[in-house]
């Protein structure tokens, strides 16, 4: 099959070459970006011919990528604007070819924006986008009940993070962005708040939730996220803190209305 | 694993109903499709999305299969790839099928990636007897390792190659017997190529061998200026392609039909209303002839 490999190969390359992008969103295909030999073996029917054919895969396989990123980051796509974002994404997409997992697409955009020196907020953006994705994906655990709380006391379950949560420090309000756009909104993005706050970023089912923490509890969060357990992390925060008992039932049950708990069942 | 749900027997399988009509069940679909299912036979999933860490939630997919059969379609096999087979991925697959008493699994032939590059489409090659033969080595280990009956999707295409050697039809026929899998026959896909290519559709569906196609796959497509078909699931079936369907029933029916919408999402009354009209096409030809035979 080398005949086959090497006709992929042709067909790949012509097919990921870039776009360029003419401005007001729109892009076009360079005609003298396909191989003559591929070019050739296209049967012109219709009154279309070669380039159009591998065209209609280029733009194919450009937008669908594009409109991949454009999905997973709405705020950083509202803050840049597409027309802005297009070719930004682009460049990540040819310097990161998708794998195997599309929805995977945007996991190391955050990164990819940070190592370029990209500006703060447009990194924090699309850092909110990154975690929202990622709730929105990740199954539900088991939530603590009574019985299951009790099981948790006698040592024979543990009180873990869902993995439908996520930790965001923000210093700006992001949070609200998000829900706007969510709901078809016109908003345009406040002024960064005094001091950076965190946020707990929650499902369940298929709603979406975020809850402001108290620094206390964003400390405990973090500590059981660095993989800490639940007793681990209140008493490396303890040490931090003192009357932490009087706090430790409030974070309970803030978690529990959040839905950042999880049961598991010790082995 | 435990099974999700109530479905086939782990390690068994149940032939969809030849009489019924399902749908592509999408996450846009799940509080209605999962609440009332009604008209709708059976359900067809994307494999992909429930696979290691895909983006659906399993959950919602026990709950289909505890309503209604839950047929398996990828979009990754790469048949008509050059880098090895990806056991671990169809190892996943028969082991998803397994857990939801899938009644089968069908891809396309196609190819999709090479070396470390995911296209994330469904790509073409010249259609030539060593290809075929290619491609039917693939898929006769792909059904070596699934539970379940292993069914190739026919593709649509925007491209056709000086260097073909067979009919789109010859071809697809070669790899399916070379195989010994079965069909999932896509009629939007036939009328998509055909016109792109300018072949007669019905020589196509003439060639067909019925009691090997699983079920057929019905959608949308749309135009571009050039008149160039490109198949988008993003619209109401055409009424070409209803015809087609019409015809297809004629020569080969009964077989399960199933509806895709993958964009454009519309109300899901919208689409039991394709599936009602799918069912009374059906009517009509057994009411002009209780054989089905009529020309």
């Amino acid at each position: 099959m080398t005949s086959l490999h090497r006709f992929q190969r042709s067909w790949a390359a012509s097919t990921a070459a870039p776009l360029r992008f003419v401005g007001q969103g729109r892009a076009e295909i360079p005609s003298k970006d396909y191989e003559p030999s591929l070019l050739g073996s296209i049967v012109e029917a219709r009154g279309v011919g070669g380039i159009d054919r591998l065209g209609a895969y280029r733009m194919q396989y450009w937008f669908r990528l594009l409109t991949l990123l454009q999905k997973d980051n709405p705020l950083l796509g509202h803050l840049l604007g597409w027309e802005a974002f297009n070719p930004l994404a682009a460049r990540y997409l040819q310097e990161n070819p998708p794998g195997r997992d599309p929805s995977r697409l945007s996991d190391g955009f955050p990164d990819w924006l940070q190592a370029r020196g990209s500006r703060s907020t447009w990194i924090e953006a699309a850092r909110v986008d990154h975690a929202w994705e990622e709730v929105f994906r990740a199954e539900e655990g088991s939530r603590p009940d009574a019985a299951s709380l009790a099981e948790v006391a006698h040592g024979r379950a543990e009180l873990v993070l869902q993995p439908s949560f996520r930790m965001l420090r923000l210093g700006r309000d992001w949070i609200s962005l998000r829900f706007a756009l969510l709901e078809g909104q016109e908003v345009t993005l406040g002024p960064p708040p005094v001091r950076p706050r965190h946020w707990a970023l929650s499902r369940t089912g298929s709603t979406m939730r975020a809850d402001p923490l108290e620094p206390g509890m964003a400390d405990l969060l973090g500590e059981m996220a660095r993989g800490r357990s639940w007793l681990d992390a209140l008493e490396a925060v303890g040490e931090r803190r003192p009357r932490l008992s009087r706090q430790v039932a409030g974070w309970f049950a803030a978690g529990q209305r959040s839905g950042i708990w999880a049961i598991k069942t010790a082995p | 694993m435990a099974p999700l749900s109530g479905g086939a027997p782990s390690g068994g399988f149940s032939i969809l109903d030849r009489e019924a009509v399902g749908v592509g069940l999408r996450p846009q679909y799940f509080r209605e499709a999962l609440s009332e299912p009604g008209e709708i036979g059976f359900f067809e999933v994307i494999a992909e999305n429930y696979l290691g860490t895909g983006p659906v939630p399993l959950s919602n997919l026990g709950k289909a299969a505890a309503l209604r059969p839950v047929a398996l379609h990828g979009v990754s096999l790469d048949l008509l790839g050059t880098d090895p087979l990806d056991l671990s991925h169809i190892r996943e697959v028969a082991e998803l099928a397994d857990r939801i008493g899938a009644p089968c699994f069908s891809d396309h032939l196609c190819w999709t990636r090479l070396e470390s590059w995911h296209s994330h489409d469904l790509l073409p090659t010249p259609f030539t007897e060593a290809i075929a033969d290619h491609a039917a080595e693939r898929a006769r280990a792909v059904q070596g390792i699934l539970p379940v009956p292993f069914g190739i999707e026919n593709l649509s295409s925007y491209a056709a190659f000086q260097d073909s050697t067979l009919t789109e039809w010859e071809f697809y026929k070669r790899v399916v017997d070379g195989a010994g899998v079965h069909r999932m026959l896509d009629i939007n896909n036939i009328y998509v190529s055909a016109q792109n290519h300018g072949f007669d559709p019905q020589a196509y569906l003439e060639s067909i061998d019925w009691d090997r196609v699983l079920y057929v796959h019905l959608a949308g497509h749309s135009v571009r200026a050039d008149g160039l078909r490109i198949d988008t699931h993003d619209a109401p079936v055409c009424p070409e392609v209803w015809d087609l369907y019409r015809k297809a029933w004629i020569l080969g029916g009964p077989f399960p039909t199933l509806l895709e919408r993958d964009d454009e999402f519309p109300p899901w009354e919208e689409l039991v209303e394709e599936v009602l009209r799918a069912r009374t096409i059906r009517a009509k030809i057994h009411q002009s002839s209780p054989t089905g035979t009529i020309a």
